[in-house]
């Protein structure tokens, strides 16, 4: 296929049919994983932006920081109007709340339309997949009536 | 007939060599592209910050306040690096893609001769 060579697939013989079949279902399983790989960071970026919003405004407020996940110390929030953002290879850029969370929805809308796109992809090719196994089963059958025959 | 023997067992061998070269180069590539991409992303994240923000760089555990300019000038370092990183690798695909088909259709040569 990525080839744009035309391959007329009831020409060829059935264990070849299965090998593509096999090359497709392991493209649709990378795919998946990718898909999940999108939710798991869009889950997280909603979880910062509903952590700015706890801590916006809630100046001298308590809370437990995390030294380590089984290691906290009780601490007071000195500064409520300005964030750290994690803008990708290891730069942080410092953002008022509302720069802050249109930075993280962006980030989610982006990931959201690549999720689209890899939809897309993965409908088809699942698809692909169920026309390639309909052609192998006609083959099948054909070959079993060819036998009976003779 | 052994050396015809012989050197399929020799075209198969490098074969299977250049395939495992193909499938690394076509990995080193995609990690190169998700660096491009990342970097793409914080080279228009810095464009639209104004002169007075602050931007820090994580060392380690800690963070380091940087200049604008010096971490603007690193990302557009990164960014041409990767860029030529990337060129290189296509061009040892392509090479590679190349040298695989001279050998496979050599080695259908000879077998196809062996069978005759």
């Amino acid at each position: 296929m990525s080839q744009g060579k035309r391959v007329d697939l009831t020409t060829l013989p059935p264990e070849q049919i299965v090998e593509f079949n096999r090359q497709v279902r392991s493209e649709i399983s990378h795919l998946e994983n990718s898909m999940r790989a999108l939710y798991t960071a869009k889950a997280k970026f909603g979880e910062c932006i509903s952590s700015v919003d706890k801590v916006v405004d809630s100046k001298g407020q308590q809370m437990l920081v995390p030294l380590t996940s089984s290691l906290y110390v009780p601490g007071k929030v000195k500064e409520d109007k300005k964030f750290l953002v994690d803008v990708g290879t290891g730069y942080f850029v410092e953002k008022d709340a509302k720069d802050a969370k249109s930075f993280f929805s962006a980030r989610i809308q982006k990931l959201e339309s690549d999720a689209q796109e890899l939809n897309k992809l993965l409908v088809e090719k699942d698809q692909l997949s169920r026309r390639i196994n309909d052609i192998l089963r006609q083959k099948i059958m054909d070959q079993e009536n060819a036998n009976v025959a003779s | 007939m052994a050396s015809t023997g012989t050197k399929i067992e020799d075209l198969s061998l490098s074969l299977n060599r250049l395939q495992n070269e193909l499938q690394d180069t076509v990995s080193n590539r995609q990690r190169l592209e998700t660096q491009f991409q990342e970097n793409k992303i914080v080279k228009a994240e810095f464009d639209k910050l104004g002169d007075e923000a602050k931007i820090y760089k994580l060392v380690g555990p800690i963070l380091l306040p940087q200049d604008n300019t010096e971490a603007n000038m690193n990302v557009d370092k990164r960014l041409e690096f990767i860029e030529d990183e990337i060129k290189r690798c296509e061009a040892k695909i392509e090479t590679t893609q190349t040298e695989i088909q001279t050998k496979s259709m050599e080695l259908n040569a000879l077998r196809t001769g062996v069978a005759a």
